[in-house]
Parts: C-alpha cells; sequence; structure tokens
C-alpha cells in the first residue's frame, strides 16, 4: 500500500475543505472568479475559500522541544501507565484448531457446572453429615427447674456436656447432640435429682427397675427418625 | 485536519512512549499557536498557551476517547484555556491594522478587485474575521481551515449539531455583512 505523504494530506485537506465550502454554500469552486454580485450562495463561498486561503503564522521552532522536554522528564505514575495500556485495544485470532481444545474445555466445565448444581441444600446436609452424624434437638418445657441435663444410652446416662440451657422468655429448657443413626434411650434429670420423662415422645420403654425411658430412633437424616 | 495514524500514536503514548507524543506535537502545534495568537494577539502568551495545552492534554490523554479524534478535543482544551488565560488576566485585545504588520513577511494577494466578483483580500477578511466574537471566529477557522465535519466542530465547540451549522452559517453571513459595510464605506469616501 502506497504510503502518504505530508503533500498528499494536505492536498486531501484541500479538497476537503473546497467540498465543506461548496456543500454549505451551494457553490463549487468553478464559481469563485465568475459570480455575479449580490449572489449570496457565491459570496459565502468565497468568503470559506478565503478563510481557507487566508496565511497563518508558522509556530516557533522553540515549542517542540518547550513541550518535550518537560514531558520526557516525567514520571508517568504506574496507574496511568496501567490504565492507558488498558485502553489500548488488542486483537486476538482464533482459528478452529485454537478454538478446539477451548470448547472441549468449556463443555467439560459447563457439565460439571450443570451435573453439580442441583440439589444444594441436600449436599450441604449431606456434608454436615459426613460421619454419620445428625443434629438431634431435645427440649423440655420446665421454667421452675435451677438446671436440666438429658442422659441417655448415648452420654451412658451420666449427662456430661449434655446439660441443657434455658431459654428465659419460654422457661424451655434446651440442648442439640450430634447423634449417630440408631435407637436410644433417654430422660432428663432435674436439678440432679428428679429423673423426669419427655412428655412429646412417642415411645416409652420399661428399665427394668419399676421406671421408663423414653425412646429415639435415629434415621439416616432421610425423615426416618422419630 | 485529521490523521490517520493519531490512534496508533495516542496508542504509542498510552503505552508508555512518550516520546511519541512529538508526532502530535509537530503535527498540531501551527494550528493550535495560530488559534492562541488569535485569542491573544501576543506571540509570547501564544507560546505559552500552545505549551500549556500540550502538556495539558498529554496529562489528560487516559481520558480521552480513543474512538474519537484527537484534534478537536486537543482544540477544545487549547481553546477553554485561552479563554480562562484571557479571563484571568482581563485583556480584552482588539485588532488594529498596525497588528497586522506582524504579518508583513507574509504572502497576501496584493488585488483590490470587486469584492463579490473576485477573489477576496485576504488582509481584509482577516480583520474581518476578527471583529467576530470567537465563538462565530473559531467555528468558521475549524470548518474552512481546519476541514472540520459540523459534528467535530459541534464537540469542539460544546454545541449541538444543529447548534454548530447554525454558528457556521451566521458566522459566514456575519463576515459578509462586515466585508460589505467596509466596501461600501470605502466607495463613499471615494
Amino acid at each position: 500500500m502506497k504510503k502518504r505523504t505530508l503533500l498528499d494530506l494536505e492536498a486531501e485537506q484541500k479538497r476537503a475543505s473546497d467540498e465543506a465550502a461548496r456543500r454549505d454554500t451551494g457553490h463549487s469552486p468553478g464559481d469563485l472568479h465568475c459570480g455575479h454580485a449580490g449572489n449570496e450562495g457565491e459570496a459565502l463561498f468565497t468568503i470559506a475559500q478565503g478563510i481557507q486561503e487566508m496565511p497563518d503564522l508558522a509556530p516557533p521552532t522553540i515549542l517542540l522541544p518547550s513541550i518535550m522536554g518537560p514531558l520526557l522528564k516525567t514520571k508517568i505514575p504506574w496507574w496511568r501507565r496501567l490504565y492507558g495500556w488498558a485502553k489500548i485495544p488488542r486483537t486476538f485470532s482464533i482459528t478452529p484448531l485454537t478454538l478446539t481444545p477451548v470448547a472441549g474445555m468449556l463443555v467439560v466445565l459447563i457439565t460439571f457446572l450443570l451435573a453439580n448444581s442441583g440439589g444444594g441444600k441436600n449436599r450441604q446436609l449431606t456434608n454436615k453429615l459426613a460421619g454419620g452424624r445428625v443434629p438431634v434437638v431435645f427440649s423440655f418445657k420446665m421454667p421452675e427447674a435451677r438446671s436440666v441435663r438429658v442422659v441417655g444410652s448415648f452420654n451412658d446416662w451420666h449427662g456430661q456436656d449434655c446439660e441443657m440451657k434455658q431459654d428465659q422468655r419460654e422457661g424451655t429448657w434446651k440442648v442439640t447432640l450430634w447423634l449417630k443413626s440408631g435407637r436410644y434411650e433417654y430422660a432428663f434429670l432435674v436439678d440432679d435429682r428428679k429423673v423426669l420423662l419427655d412428655p412429646q415422645a412417642a415411645f416409652y420403654q420399661a428399665d427394668g427397675f419399676g421406671n421408663q425411658n423414653n425412646v429415639l430412633f435415629i434415621g439416616n437424616a432421610d425423615e426416618t427418625s422419630i | 485536519m485529521n490523521h490517520p495514524d493519531d490512534q496508533e500514536v495516542i496508542f504509542a503514548v498510552l503505552g508508555g512512549d512518550v516520546n511519541a507524543y512529538s508526532t502530535l506535537v509537530e503535527r498540531y502545534q501551527r494550528p493550535i499557536y495560530n488559534l492562541m495568537y488569535r485569542m491573544t494577539r501576543s506571540y509570547s502568551d501564544s507560546m505559552d498557551l500552545a505549551q500549556e495545552t500540550f502538556i495539558k492534554a498529554f496529562e489528560q490523554l487516559h481520558r480521552f476517547h480513543v474512538e474519537k479524534r484527537f484534534f478537536p478535543w486537543l482544540y477544545t482544551i487549547g481553546l477553554n484555556h485561552s479563554k480562562n488565560f484571557l479571563r484571568q488576566s482581563k485583556v480584552s485585545r482588539t485588532l488594529s491594522v498596525e497588528d497586522y504588520d506582524a504579518f508583513s513577511g507574509l504572502e497576501y494577494p496584493g488585488q483590490e478587485e470587486e469584492l463579490l466578483c473576485a477573489r477576496l483580500d485576504l488582509r481584509k477578511l482577516r480583520e474581518a474575521l476578527d471583529q467576530l466574537s470567537v465563538d462565530y471566529r473559531e467555528a468558521l477557522i475549524l470548518r474552512y481551515r481546519e476541514s472540520l465535519t459540523m459534528e467535530e466542530i459541534a464537540e469542539a465547540l460544546k454545541l449541538s449539531l444543529s447548534g454548530a451549522k447554525m454558528r457556521v452559517h451566521r458566522g459566514l453571513k456575519m463576515l459578509r455583512e462586515i466585508l460589505e459595510a467596509d466596501h461600501h464605506e470605502k466607495e463613499n469616501f471615494a
């Protein structure tokens, strides 16, 4: 491709200016010398043409070094250089051959995401139950009690680390234990001396000493707990 | 007043090549210097203002929209800068014939022909141009001297497109009226 010279550019500029004047005034450069007085369009075109041909001042030769001197000494902040660099558009070429591995990776990624996107809650629950334990909330309403523990086959009837906390507003004692699936017997130890049954429990069983215990069945987090 | 590789030069400058900016300075120093001279009528002020305009443009280059043309953007900076300078120095200069003596080394067509039937006396045209307000004068310069499109003039002078068209057309008519009045005045004296 032929490289344009400064003269070409100036000629182009002249043509553009002629064209602008012709469009704005409705006359062509050929009309310049042969108009009639009173023809407004021609007069305006002549003026436009005159503006274009008006001589101007050549800038002093020291102007360029006086501008570039300080600029070349200026240290541009890193953020401006980064911002400037980021503003430069860049071209990327993609051929089918280079596209294939990328497309393949995209398919694998999308498939993986789709396969793992469903049942988020269940997955969370499964993660929580890693180790085969599920949370079981024991609750016992007795506002007048000073302390309540849950004792049972899951803690060898000792009640250690199973002290319940009272909800002052409701007067209910609560504790959450993580238990494996299975069958458990339990009861509440009130003020460290009285053993009382859970009135909300569905099952009871005699303990062989003339008393009864509550029975609890823990399933596999699939709503088989009772 | 447009160079197709302005954008490439700007990308080079933005990429950290400060020296590339000299291409833009060389390219546009003439119209900017002349703008400053039209505004101030002082060589030293024109020099300072042109220098400051280019430095300001360099500092703001990261804000320039690279898809647009550089010259109208630069021109806006220069015009605003010179207006601020005049406002601050409260300089109000009017043109006198003597001011043109500075141009004595330049070529003027010496013909004194009929205004509307022949080529214009460029010296008179310059005098008439300087009687216009800055807004009208610069609109005409941008249109016919720097060959900017109406859209670019609108952008450079912060006008709507129709406002820019009106500014150019009215400017031309005002210029014609000034030239005609001058012509009739001379006829009456003769």
